[in-house]
């Protein structure tokens, strides 16, 4: 038996990841965990004012919102062709660049509109640059992973 | 990327969603295809081949503008 290259392995492993789908039926799963969580957070800062809990609680809704958004993303449609999968990467890819140029000009066009209100205003979301930038390390490491793989002889 | 997918499928008769289910793609597979919006892979272009017992060549062809270097 051939032992295979490490390349091999490489484009194997991350196909193993991509190629991971959820039956079509979990698209309804995702959307009632969406639903059912992203209506539990005000239920939960309502009911939950001052708790000592109302934090978590909050976390928990809203990670369950951010799943059945994945689930509804990462389901398969009834038929799962070549054609679902240049759509699905191409959506992937919008997604990623606008999201970034979004979370990357918002907090300047939110700065500038409360400057005028207000001098001692910060800039937020400090920490969304971080995970902006965690993506595009991903992708970018990938992409020359793959790249290098691609081109094994 | 021409192609004459409508003209096979009138030879033999069927429709698009039968045509997909033959070669196991969606309708909408077959008929972005057919409009020219999408280039399926070889491995498709081989199964409707085999389906149409024709040649790739008989119903896909370049464009004039897309024959540049061949």
């Amino acid at each position: 038996m051939q032992l295979k290259s490490k390349q091999e392995g490489d484009i194997e492993k991350i196909e193993k990841y991509t190629s991971f789908q959820l039956p079509n039926r979990f698209k309804i799963v995702g959307l009632v965990l969406f639903i059912l969580s992203f209506i539990s957070v005000p239920i939960i800062s309502i009911y939950l004012e001052n708790d000592k809990y109302q934090d978590l609680f909050e976390r928990i809704a809203l990670t369950g919102s951010v799943l059945g958004l994945l689930i509804i993303s990462i389901s398969k449609e009834k038929i799962e062709d070549e054609l679902i999968a240049k759509i699905r990467m191409q959506s992937y890819n919008y997604a990623v660049i606008g999201t970034i140029l979004f979370y990357l000009i918002i907090p300047f066009i939110n700065y500038i509109l409360f400057f005028s209100l207000s001098s001692g205003h910060k800039i937020e979301g400090s920490k969304d640059v971080a995970v902006l930038a965690v993506l595009l390390f991903m992708q970018i490491i990938t992409f020359r992973k793959l790249k290098r793989a691609y081109n094994e002889e | 990327m021409k192609n004459r997918l409508k003209v096979e499928r009138a030879i033999l008769n069927i429709t698009q969603e039968e045509l997909a289910e033959k070669i196991g793609v969606s309708r909408q597979t077959i008929n972005s295809i057919e409009t020219n919006r999408f280039v399926p892979s070889t491995l498709l272009a081989l199964k409707l081949s085999q389906l149409f017992g024709k040649s790739v060549n008989d119903f896909f062809e370049l464009e004039d503008d897309e024959k540049n270097g061949v």
